[in-house]
């Protein structure tokens, strides 16, 4: 289901070539951000640093995610862009709108024929497959950041592979709410070496990081930092042997198409406070109904 | 021999400026030294350069590793040095804000060291952080607390818990007892001394406090201006000093 | 068991305009086993220097001094460690105190020092307390609060406890009444028995009468 079948980036379209360059960011921009995601690839959970410029929005609408999609955009692609899973959200259509005026690129709600995904806080609950590419936008990088505020010091800590801290948190977890509480940005271990913060999804979405088919790419506009998750790659989640990590979800069942294996949004439908779940990812509630 | 340290011609200077010049002395296994002087006379300045936390102008520091392996530590990599900070050494800081998350709570604060070396059991490194916590004479309903709301002296005794849980076998320590009143000290010192002998530990103990060295060293180095001025039994340096400064100092002292 | 040959000391007071002060001079002193020699002279003329010099605790500035065939010098502080953990056993004045260390503990301590099990020890501590007079509910505590007297018994315990081959005593009864003295006095007889070599300072003619071999006037090595 394309929802635009504008005109392809042509030559003979010169009001749009004329206005912006393609996917707006200049070409040595893109080069530099290209740079930084090989390098990302080749290092997999490792923060690569690059220079985030500014764009058409405020950070924390991601700018590090919008930077990254810019780089990786080609004429062909055909770009989903989802916030909190869903495709209709102020976010996710403006974003969306953004690349269809200054690519002029196909876009679609579809999972499945879409070959580049931004994404916000989820992962779609369609398995990903080889060829796509999942790109997070992400507000804070650094998983130890609130344990230890030096930067000089978390980078050492990568460094040198000293993540007790990590655990420390956890432990605090479980001693001040009984459980690991953690509900989101749930810190994994990427292929055994690196800590990483795999942005704000609930952990819910954890066990998809692992072994995934698609390239998982992170971009961090304001903390200008990009990192990756390869394809195929060991993603572990992060616990204790008697406090095992449990993908958490809500107990109840998609009151538009009936799941009760996806991640669901609670609604409150009316003045009493009554409850209502319905699926987070959009596109895959509507495929089911 | 059996020298868990052997520091040898040990010079570290700031510019012009000579933080300790030409230092030379052996550890043994099980062994306190104190190294006393007053403030600027190069004794933390030299704890520093042993914990690595200084680089070293000139000279050796040789450490023996729990391999009987003696290793150059003015030559061992950064992932090395911070290895053996974790596991064969501990530092106790004068201030416990320096050796403590504040912002996490006692039990945390004891076990993060087992939990960087891999431990993954919630209740194991509970029971641990219990036992520990009686160790250091802290009710163990405090486990749960965050050091904020703990008082000078336990703040240091749950330094030296956090310090001391992986059994390390090197201590530094600078001026443990400095800043409790001598109530406190008391007790502290008292502590410090039975873990020290039933722990077996090498210690080396940086303090201007000759009560403090009196009760828990058994050699004393005394510095001044960043050289060594004398050296030896620590009650005999203590009762009939030597040197001009030695004496100086300890006639200074009221009553110890 | 005790070999001093040609000490002198003298102490420098740096800060008093660097005036000397002649102490001993040429001491030449031999004390065998099961042997007890009395210091005598009057007050500051260096009985107590003469033992802490023996004891490791006072430099000597020449000559040698050797505890039972070992050399005690400054330049090996381990060395007299270990031989005051072993060889010589030494009742100050004053009892330094540990503070919060259990009486029972402080005078178990030589003990444990010496491997000898807790058990065991423990055993031999309560003995030596009793024989003492020391009151059973005071071994729980601390000395440091304990009357002149009570300090001065914890303290002979703790020199008795272990059967060192030397014994060091400066003035050890002179806190004491004439019941626990005596206590002393036979505690002094029985290590004499078993061949220990004792050197002590006793202000009290008549003790110096009732145990000692010989008296020498320190005041006469200057």
């Amino acid at each position: 289901m394309l929802k635009s079948q504008k005109n392809k980036y042509t030559k003979e379209d010169p009001l749009e070539h004329d206005e912006y360059n393609f996917a707006y960011l200049d070409e040595q921009t893109k080069r530099m951000i290209r740079r930084a995601i090989l390098k990302a690839i080749a290092i997999p959970g490792y923060q690569v640093p690059f220079s985030s410029r500014e764009m058409p929005m405020p950070y924390g609408w991601g700018t590090g995610g919008v930077q990254v999609t810019a780089s990786c955009l080609c004429p062909t692609d055909t770009l989903k862009v989802i916030d909190q899973g869903a495709d209709d959200t102020t976010n996710a259509v403006s974003i969306r709108k953004f690349f269809e005026k200054t690519a002029n690129i196909n876009t679609t709600d579809d999972t499945n024929s879409a070959s580049i995904i931004q994404t916000r806080h989820r992962i779609p609950e369609e398995p990903l497959k080889e060829g796509q590419i999942l790109i997070y936008q992400v507000p804070i990088p650094e998983p130890l950041r609130f344990l230890e505020p030096r930067e000089t010091e978390t980078r050492i800590m990568h460094a040198l592979e000293e993540y007790g801290l990590m655990h420390v948190k956890l432990y605090e977890d479980i001693t001040k709410h009984g459980h690991i509480s953690t509900a989101y940005a749930y810190p994994i271990k990427v292929e055994e070496r690196y800590v990483m913060d795999p942005s704000p999804i609930p952990k819910f979405d954890n066990p998809k990081l692992h072994n995934n088919e698609a390239l998982q790419l992170f971009g961090a506009g304001r903390e200008q930092r990009i990192y990756a998750i390869p394809p195929y790659t060991k993603v572990i989640s992060l616990d204790f042997e008697d406090y095992p990590f449990e993908p958490m979800k809500a107990e109840a069942i998609c009151s538009i198409c009936g799941s009760n294996s996806s991640y669901l949004d609670e609604i409150i439908i009316n003045d009493k406070g009554d409850k209502s779940y319905i699926c987070s990812d959009t596109n895959y509630c509507e495929k089911r109904k | 021999m059996n020298n868990i340290l052997s520091v040898k011609s040990l010079t570290k200077t700031y510019g012009h400026q000579i933080g300790c010049n030409d230092i030379s002395f052996d550890l043994h296994e099980g062994e306190v030294i104190g190294v006393v002087g007053e403030s600027g006379s190069g004794k933390s300045t030299l704890l520093s350069c042993l914990a690595g936390r200084l680089k070293v102008d000139k000279g050796s520091i040789k450490f023996k590793s729990r391999t009987d392996v003696k290793e150059e530590l003015t030559e061992i990599t950064e992932v090395r040095r911070r290895y053996l900070s974790r596991t064969d050494w501990a530092f106790v800081h004068q201030n416990p804000r320096d050796g403590l998350r504040m912002d996490i709570s006692a039990g945390g604060n004891i076990t993060e060291r087992l939990m960087a070396l891999g431990q993954r059991n919630y209740s194991s490194l509970r029971s641990k952080a219990l036992n520990w916590l009686s160790k250091v004479e802290i009710s163990t309903e405090r486990i749960d607390d965050n050091p904020t709301t703990f008082s000078g002296g336990m703040q240091q005794r749950l330094q030296i818990a956090r310090n001391l849980i992986t059994e390390p076998r090197l201590i530094f320590m600078d001026e443990p007892t400095g800043g409790l009143d001598v109530s406190v000290q008391a007790k502290l010192l008292d502590l410090l001394r039975k873990i020290v002998i039933g722990l077996n530990l090498s210690v080396i103990i940086v303090t201007h406090d000759l009560g403090v060295v009196r009760l828990l060293a058994d050699r004393l180095i005394v510095m001044k201006s960043g050289e060594v001025v004398e050296t030896g039994l620590t009650d005999q340096v203590l009762d009939d000093p030597q040197h001009e400064y030695t004496q100086l100092l300890v006639s200074s002292v009221l009553q110890f | 068991m005790i070999v001093i040959k040609n000490v002198s000391k003298e102490f420098r007071l740096h800060h008093q305009g660097g005036s000397k002060i002649n102490v001993i001079k040429n001491c030449n002193l031999e004390i065998k086993k099961g042997e007890c020699v009395a210091l005598t002279g009057s007050s500051g003329s260096g009985k107590s220097t003469l033992i802490r010099m023996i004891y490791g605790n006072y430099l000597y500035n020449s000559g040698q001094i050797s505890i039972d065939g070992e050399i005690l010098s400054f330049k090996t502080p381990r060395k007299t460690i270990e031989l005051r953990r072993s060889k010589i056993g030494y009742v100050s004045q004053f009892l330094r105190v540990i503070p919060r260390v259990k009486t029972i503990d402080t005078v178990l301590e030589p003990l444990l020092l010496n491997k000898i099990g807790y058990k065991k020890g423990i055993i031999k501590v309560k003995k030596m307390l009793k024989e003492l007079n020391i009151n059973q509910n005071l071994w729980e505590l601390s000395p440091s609060t304990f009357s002149g007297g009570e300090q001065q018994r914890v303290n002979i315990a703790r020199g008795f406890i272990f059967d060192y081959p030397v014994l060091l005593l400066d003035e050890p009864t002179a806190s004491l009444d004439n019941k626990n003295r005596d206590v002393v006095l036979s505690l002094i007889k029985k290590t004499k028995k078993k061949n220990t070599a004792i050197l002590g300072i006793f202000h009290d003619q008549e003790i110096r009468k009732e145990i000692c071999d010989r008296e020498i006037d320190v005041s006469l090595m200057k």
